[in-house]
């Protein structure tokens, strides 16, 4: 099977099974059904695209995104119209980047692969800092001796302004991740 | 004491990820750029689906979740 041989596959399954140790149901389902997604992602199924991101037009999709921005930065956090709006956002941003790979990958350069290696080196460490953490805390029970990233964060969201910022920053990474901006 | 160990930690991972991203803006020969390095690791698809949940689930867990603290 081609979803075992797929690192995502792995971490999204290590992630659901860290999440029934951290007591989180709700996250233990996303991640679980996000690693049956990639395993179905990795096979040939399904092998069709659903969106053409080249055929959505900065003039539909920049005032779509301000408009989400906007959105999700006025109305309260833990609300009913932002789990809605995250609802919504989920299957279009998925639909965006569900499309037939475009043949085999040409060999790397070796300023590829060392960039590869040193941002995956900082990715895996920082998860790994995170989940010591996690660990200590829980282990602890105290949230403050060794705080998570979302302990640490959680706080200056509390405000409009760190809200705002953070919804931006949000908005903007997921614009750039489905390569909305990207030139033609 | 634990904590701002912690919190270090944490800083100096953003803080080497700083130093990188701007490293490979001026030496892109060198270490490939952060756009570059996405176009590519973009071309799977499982990669894609994996990278968007992730990036989703990080909205959903600051905006709808309640984080306990």
């Amino acid at each position: 099977m081609r979803a075992l041989r797929n690192p995502w596959f792995w971490l999204f399954v290590i992630t659901a099974s860290f999440q029934v140790f951290r007591g989180s149901l709700g996250d233990t389902i996303i991640f679980g059904l996000g690693a049956i997604l990639i395993a179905v992602a990795a096979s040939t199924k399904f092998n069709e695209n659903l969106i053409d991101r080249k055929k959505v037009r900065l003039l539909v999709s920049l005032p779509a995104a301000l408009t989400i921005a906007t959105y999700l930065a006025l109305l309260p956090r833990h609300s009913l119209p932002h789990r809605l709006a995250l609802l919504a956002i989920l299957p279009l941003a998925l639909a965006l980047v569900w499309h037939r790979d475009s043949g085999e990958k040409s060999k790397p350069q070796p300023s590829m692969t060392l960039a590869r290696k040193i941002w995956a080196a900082i990715g895996v460490g920082l998860c790994l800092w995170e989940l010591a953490a996690n660990i200590f805390g829980q282990l602890n029970t105290t949230l403050y001796q060794f705080p998570t990233i979302s302990v640490l964060v959680d706080p200056f969201m509390d405000s409009l302004a760190g809200q705002a910022a953070f919804v931006i920053v949000w908005v903007a990474a997921g614009f750039g991740l489905l390569r909305l901006g990207a030139r033609r | 004491m634990t904590f701002w160990i912690t919190v270090a930690g944490y800083l100096s991972f953003v803080v080497l990820a700083l130093v990188v991203w701007l490293y490979s803006r001026k030496h892109h020969t060198k270490i490939a750029k952060v756009s570059e390095l996405f176009d590519r690791i973009m071309h799977h698809r499982a990669t894609r689906v994996a990278l968007v949940l992730a990036w989703w689930w990080i909205g959903w867990h600051f905006l709808v979740n309640q984080v306990k603290r």
